[in-house]
């Protein structure tokens, strides 16, 4: 019985197919019955081949007859008493139809559209997540940063540190603020467990969690009585660190934990995604000794304010500048002229600089979209001349002028709608590139890099830009297209009737691109070779092949000079002695790392001036390998030796910038200095140093002096090894040296000394990356559009330039015209775009931290390669126009 | 009196008359085999369905649903006849036909005027 069903496949596809229509059941059932003859007669198989045709051929037939009515091709006309709405429908219809039905020409201009538009989001969502809003937290506005103010001025005066005494001071007078908390930098390894490691902590004041109002997620913040010296041994940990080295152990709070050696009781778990300031694994209570609340000059610690519900930082700014002045009449020696800055606390972990930084790439990349637009609106009016019969048709048959406009206008808006969503994932794509680009040591100095996306805000921004080239690209050529003259287009020849309003907005959209193009490659020039530049500049130091390796010393052998300077001696002499280690050396700090130490000096022979105002310099504490690990010039005297012991006579040596300011004209060999302190010995200056730049981005070169280790030994210095070559097996002699010597001992911060100036340019690197981009993008748009302009130009003159041959008009005469009209509107254009290229650099060279130098080359060398790029672009237009038949062009007629 | 303003396509024509022919039999499958037989023409399936659904949709026929059948599947059949509308579309082709043929002869071979 089976064997006479109809195949279920089929009887099951035709049931879908007839559903619903009248017959539907019926017309299932008579193919069921037929198939029971056809079955007797053809056989099985025959049968069943039967009835897959049939069953195809009739529930086509019937799908295609139920759905014919009722979908009808949109008319282009609108119906009498049709209603706005369904008129509005019916141009969306018809411009879906026309884009579907013209797949490759919608492509490319979405395609196009879609790179200019994410380009602007993705700098944009950088300044929405660097800027607007690094902070995740909900009461953002109402927090502030304080900073002092330098009356000594310098590059970063108004970001100064604060004196314990004067925060304690502000602390008790605020009356606009909740509170202000202090804090401090406080590195600390942890060292339970196997391998000790290095975290970012803080010491904060106690009412640092309710400040931020983030709370803890599990046990508590600190008590106000836990800011008292003696009772700070607790810890709140970061969700991180609790879950890394911890395993999320629910038992933790009330555990103790050795950092630094000792132990502090948990009482806190950090919320996951906190990790204010600068990363922060660990928090104690900040607990200021006696001693410290004496030193109003040692100025050190951060503070952070919440203010009070309505208050505004400009409040606060008044009421604590009269605390300020009140402290500076009270304690003139380390006070007079101090002020303060506040800021808000989005505002404060800005990187200095950032903003303008990165306005200036969301300036390129609206470049980068006028260049789309421009692209976009040539294509639309090359359609649009193809389309101009079909648009003077509908005006002849009562389109009104305004039709015409939105249907184009929704054409256009479609294809910008399609554009954005492009732009999605690229802009995504290239964000997650960043997030993964960038070093971590430097993304926790990033506020905000951790939350770059593409988000609501982003795609919002996305839709008004997208809205707003529309207008850009489709208004012009839907002005220009409703504005049709009739008899013109309807002739067979419409096409030589361009006008000279055409010629002119062609002419204005070849400068435009030229300029645009012109400008970005300069800019994106400036951008690389700047960055190279500071890669690859001479700092006054040798960096490659050499590796350094930071050692805080903890626990017994951090507890006097003597201990400290007998590990660190031995572990020079252990890594002096393994092959492959030319050179072994110590410092404090290495040039171009996050950490600086610099003091204030007294010179001998000079008035002490009082603290506030006393000469700064870095502090540079190194073994006597040191100036010759790092290829450090020596420009006068000598260098240290294994004589300078601690007990031998106390010696520095200072940078020639050092010894110019505080010397001028005299050799300073033999003079003494000291760093300010009570213990401090005069140390006479033997020998003078060339120049270290410390960071890149510092505009001027600070003065420093280099005292040597064993006289003034520390427990966290710096091991520095160089070899010939890659210095990358350095790391392990380095580690395996300390560990023989003491297991417990962290090594932490393990970076070649390239690998720490790369790290410290890497926003250099994102800003020449991204502008190398859209220089690279700008001149391929711009290669891309005057190609098409020039294309489009030629083939509208085909027949005036078949009318010149004809006359005779030599092919020399015919490229020369064509070529020459080209060229004259590249030079136009590159002429504006070498001033608008001006402009911008000097924007940058402001904002780049004097990366940026302006110079010729670069400026001559991509005006070339964009005259070479338009003249390509139009010869082979031009070429073409050699191509053209006298008799087919004026037959064409 | 029915008023007939209804243009009949000539397969629609046959349709109608081979529903009329076949009375109370008339559902798809002898439909078409009848217009194959004595119109000497072959019938897309597709076609009928559709045509039928149309005549249904001006009320020149009439259908209704029989009992379902086990060599159908279960499926029942669906009948058709002429409705009073569909006889007078008919009528008047007819009779317009009729009018315009008189006094032609139109046998082969034989060609007047």
């Amino acid at each position: 019985m089976t064997g006479r069903r109809p195949p279920r496949l089929a009887e099951w596809l035709l049931a879908r197919l007839v559903r619903g229509s009248l017959g539907g059941e019926a017309i299932v059932g008579d193919l069921a019955e037929e198939h029971h003859f056809e079955a007797r007669s053809r056989g099985h198989a025959g049968a069943a081949v039967w009835y897959w045709r049939e069953a195809l051929s009739v529930g086509g037939r019937v799908l295609l007859q139920r759905h014919r009515p009722r979908r009808p091709a949109p008319s282009p006309f609108p119906m009498p008493g049709e209603s706005s709405m369904s008129e509005l429908w019916r141009d969306l219809r018809l411009a879906a139809r026309l884009l579907v039905h013209q797949r490759a020409f919608a492509f490319i201009v979405v395609l196009t559209l879609a790179v200019g538009l994410a380009s602007n989001a993705t700098v944009m969502a950088l300044i929405d997540s660097l800027v607007v809003r690094p902070f995740p937290l909900r009461d953002i506005d109402r927090l502030v940063q304080v900073f002092g103010v330098n009356p000594a001025g310098g590059q970063f005066a108004d970001r100064a540190e604060v004196s314990p005494a004067d925060v304690v001071d502000w602390q008790r007078e605020v009356k606009t603020a909740e509170s202000l908390v202090a804090m401090e930098w406080w590195d600390a390894s942890i060292t339970s467990g196997t391998e000790p490691e290095r975290l970012q902590g803080f010491r904060v004041s106690p009412v640092f969690f309710d400040a931020f109002g983030v709370g803890v997620s599990m046990g508590r913040g600190f008590t106000a009585d836990e800011g008292q010296p003696g009772r700070d041994r607790v810890v709140v940990l970061g969700q991180g660190l609790w879950q890394r080295r911890f395993g999320g152990d629910p038992t933790i709070v009330g555990r103790t934990v050795p950092l630094d050696g000792v132990p502090y009781q948990v009482v806190g778990v950090a919320p996951a995604g906190f990790d204010y300031p600068f990363g922060s694994e660990v928090w104690v209570p900040l607990a200021f000794s006696n001693a410290a609340l004496e030193h109003r000059e040692n100025r050190y610690i951060q503070v952070v304010g919440r203010l009070r519900e309505g208050a505004t930082p400009a409040a606060l700014q008044a009421e604590l500048a009269t605390v300020a002045a009140h402290l500076a009449k009270a304690y003139p020696t380390t006070n007079r002229d101090w002020t303060v800055n506040v800021m808000s606390l989005s505002e404060s972990v800005v990187d200095l600089g950032a903003k303008a930084f990165l306005m200036v790439h969301q300036l390129a990349t609206i470049l980068v979209l006028l260049l789309a637009c421009v692209n976009v609106a040539n294509l639309l009016l090359v359609r649009a001349a193809d389309r101009e019969k079909e648009l003077a048709l509908r005006v002849a048959l009562g389109a009104s002028r305004w039709r015409v406009i939105r249907l184009l206008g929704i054409e256009s808006l479609m294809l910008a709608g399609l554009g954005a969503a492009g732009a999605v994932p690229l802009a995504w794509a290239a964000l997650a590139g960043c997030r993964a680009a960038m070093p971590p040591s430097v993304a926790r100095f990033v506020r905000g890099w951790d939350q770059l996306d593409v988000d609501l805000r982003v795609i919002a921004g996305l839709a008004a830009l997208a809205v707003a080239s529309t207008l850009l690209f489709g208004l012009l050529p839907a002005l220009r297209a409703s504005r049709i003259s009739l008899t013109d287009a309807l002739k067979s020849g419409g096409r030589t009737a361009a006008g000279s309003g055409r010629h002119r907005l062609r002419n204005a959209m070849v400068v435009t691109e030229v300029a645009v193009a012109l400008t970005l490659l300069v800019a994106a020039g400036l951008s690389v070779r700047g960055t190279l530049d500071v890669l690859w500049r001479d700092d006054g130091y040798a960096m490659d092949g050499v590796m350094t390796l930071r050692v805080s010393l903890l626990g017994g052998r951090a507890e006097n000079g003597d201990q400290q300077r007998a590990f660190f001696e031995q572990v020079l002499t252990d890594v002096s002695g393994v092959s492959g280690v030319d050179r072994a050396a110590l410092a404090n700090v290495v040039p171009g790392a996050t950490r600086y130490i610099s003091r204030t000096v007294d010179i001998e022979g000079q008035p002490v001036l009082e603290a506030g105002r006393r000469p700064s310099a870095d502090y540079r504490v190194v073994s006597p390998g040191y100036f010759d690990a790092l290829r450090v010039r020596l420009l006068e005297g000598r260098a240290f030796s294994s004589a300078d012991t601690a007990d031998a006579l106390p010696v520095a040596i200072v940078s020639q910038t050092f010894a110019r300011r505080t010397w001028p004209g005299q050799s300073p060999i033999g003079k003494r200095i000291r760093g300010t302190g009570a213990d401090e010995p005069w140390r006479t200056v033997v020998g003078v140093a060339h120049d270290v730049r410390h960071h890149w981005f510092a505009d001027q070169i600070a003065p420093a002096f280099y005292v040597p280790y064993p006289q003034a030994p520390s427990s966290d210095m710096v091991l520095i090894l160089r070899n010939g070559g890659d210095p990358s097996p350095l790391a392990r002699v380095g580690r395996d040296a300390v560990r023989r010597l003491d297991a417990t001992q962290p090594v932490y911060e393990v970076r070649s000394l390239r690998q720490v100036r790369a790290d410290g340019a890497v926003g250099l690197w994102f800003a020449a990356i991204f502008m190398g981009a859209f220089g690279l993008i700008g001149l391929l748009l711009a290669a891309v559009g005057v190609y098409a302009i020039m294309a489009h130009a030629v083939r509208q003159r085909t027949h005036e330039i078949g009318v010149r041959m004809a006359l005779g008009a030599s092919r020399r005469a015919v490229v020369g015209t064509t070529l020459g009209r080209g060229m004259a509107l590249t030079g136009i254009g590159l002429a504006l775009g070498l001033t608008g290229a001006y402009l911008l650099g000097l924007v940058m060279e402001r904002t780049l931290f004097g990366s940026i130098r302006l110079d010729v080359v670069t400026f001559v060398a991509f005006t070339a390669v964009l005259a070479l790029a338009a003249l390509a672009a139009a010869i082979v237009p031009a070429r073409r126009a050699l191509g053209v038949d006298p008799m087919i062009s004026l037959r064409s007629q | 009196m029915i008023s007939v303003d209804t243009y009949l396509g000539e397969f629609e024509h046959l349709v109608l008359l081979a529903v009329l022919r076949l009375g109370a039999e008339a559902y798809a499958v002898p439909i078409r085999a009848e217009i194959e037989e004595r119109g000497g023409r072959s019938v897309a399936r597709g076609a009928l369905y559709t045509t039928l659904d149309r005549l249904e949709q001006k009320g020149l026929v009439r259908s209704r649903l029989g009992d379902a059948l086990a060599e159908r599947g279960g499926r029942a059949r669906r009948y058709y006849a002429v409705s009073a509308r569909g006889l007078a579309s008919l009528r008047a082709a007819r009779s317009s036909i009729d009018r315009l043929s008189e006094g032609l002869a139109l046998e082969p071979g034989r060609v007047t005027n």
